[in-house]
């Protein structure tokens, strides 16, 4: 299943008609592939530049978090978009969000859903992150998209781990359909991807708003948030703002989120 | 004209270089005006994306800070988010009063929805002041650094 040659060939086959408006590479370890992108991106790489990895030695979350994998275990990879020179960028890792639920849900997996801003879910449990770093400087703006996805659970993963990861073997599939190989997961995220930012730099967030509600998995239930710095907030999610702000009902009135962790609170 | 146009339209005068924009669909008529105390209203009052209130909810907006007598380059902070001075937690700040800084040197990160951007200076000369807290909510355009 997540074990078969992933190779630069195989990934522009897999993705059939598209693969002229890719750039892929394929590496089996990587520190990180937003790292190595966002070089490439300051020397001038075009739209749809894509660095793949089967092993990230340093992969970077929001604020510098680590991104627990093995090799061959999850599937990281970073895109560089290009944006237009008025393009909205207020919304976009939401937009990115919707886009890769949209795909796995074609795979027949059912149970995925969102968390603020763009975390994927299975069955309530992290299957997937994005982190979204800007080309520094670049105008019109620039985008590296990156994305790490758990295949497996990888041996050795710390227990506190276990409990709020999932992983994509876990999903629960429509009968008869098997789960992709990592290449053709790859090329299908990557068509996802493709299709929702050329809507997004056209029509900006709200062209995704409704689609991200519709999964979004902490919809009207109590939750914390927690800022790097500031003291936690509680409050009621109660959906997202034109913009992919998070709006929190809370004990001073509604709110817009605009930055930190969404947590279920406890009850 | 639904709610969502609406905003779109919005979002587009504010993004442009334009003052005013009037659309008319069959009887409706729209007139958007980006001026926020001149005369004319500006359609869905209260409700312009430039005048959010304060972003982040944890603590509140900072005081906009104007180094009106101050001399040297204002660096601006180019979109909403949450003003970071360093790369991630614990380590060290990209730059300190005092310190000279390059054209092209990072001098903070500002993160909206998980959406990163390093900000550069687009000023050589040395950093005179940091204007918002680590940490802080960043209006669009709100001064953040002043090089001189």
């Amino acid at each position: 299943m997540f074990d078969e040659a992933f190779s630069v060939a195989a990934v522009a086959d897999a993705l059939g008609n598209l693969a002229c408006r890719f750039d892929v590479d394929v590496l089996a370890e990587c520190d990180s592939t937003n790292a190595r992108l966002l070089t490439l991106a300051e020397s001038g790489a075009p739209s749809g530049r894509v660095i793949a990895a089967l092993h990230q030695t340093a992969g970077r979350g929001r604020r510098g978090r680590n991104w627990f994998s093995a090799p061959g275990d999850s599937l990281t990879f970073s895109l560089l978009w290009r944006l237009p020179p008025d393009a909205p960028l207020s919304g976009l890792s939401l937009a990115v969000g919707v886009a890769l639920a949209c795909a796995l849900e074609d795979l027949g997996i059912a149970g995925v859903s969102l968390k603020w801003p763009n975390d994927l879910l299975l069955h309530g449990r992290k299957l997937a992150g994005v982190l979204i770093e800007l080309v520094p400087g670049a105008s019109p703006p620039a985008a590296v998209i990156g994305i790490g996805m758990n295949l497996r659970r990888p041996q050795g993963m710390p227990e506190d781990l276990c409990r709020t990861a999932a992983a994509l073997i876990e999903a629960d599939l429509e009968a008869d359909i098997p789960l992709p190989a990592t290449v053709e997961l790859l090329a299908r995220l990557l068509t996802a991807l493709h299709e929702a930012l050329i809507t997004f730099a056209v029509s900006g967030f709200p062209a995704f708003r409704e689609a991200w509600q519709k999964r979004h998995a902490f919809n009207d239930c109590a939750v914390q948030l927690l800022g790097d710095i500031s003291e936690p907030l509680a409050g009621i999610c109660r959906g997202v703002d034109f913009d992919g702000a998070l709006l929190l009902e809370t004990a001073d009135g509604r709110q817009r989120i605009i930055s930190g962790e969404v947590s279920l609170r406890p009850s | 004209m639904d709610l969502r146009k609406l905003k779109k339209l919005i979002d587009l005068v504010q993004e442009s270089g334009i003052s005013e924009l009037e659309v008319i669909e069959g009887e409706e008529k729209v007139r958007i005006v980006k001026h926020v105390q001149g005369p004319n209203p500006v359609y869905l009052p209260g409700n312009q994306p430039q005048s959010y209130p304060p972003s982040a909810p944890l603590v509140p907006a900072p005081e906009p800070a104007a180094p009106a007598e101050a001399e040297g380059h204002v660096v601006k902070a180019p979109m909403v988010g949450t003003f970071y001075r360093s790369g991630s937690p614990g380590s060290p700040s990209f730059v300190e009063v005092g310190q000279a800084v390059k054209e092209g040197d990072a001098l903070c990160i500002i993160e909206a929805m998980k959406l990163m951007n390093e900000i550069e200076s687009d000023a050589t000369g040395v950093v005179k002041a940091i204007l918002v807290e680590n940490g802080q909510p960043v209006e669009y355009g709100q001064p953040l650094f002043l090089i001189g």
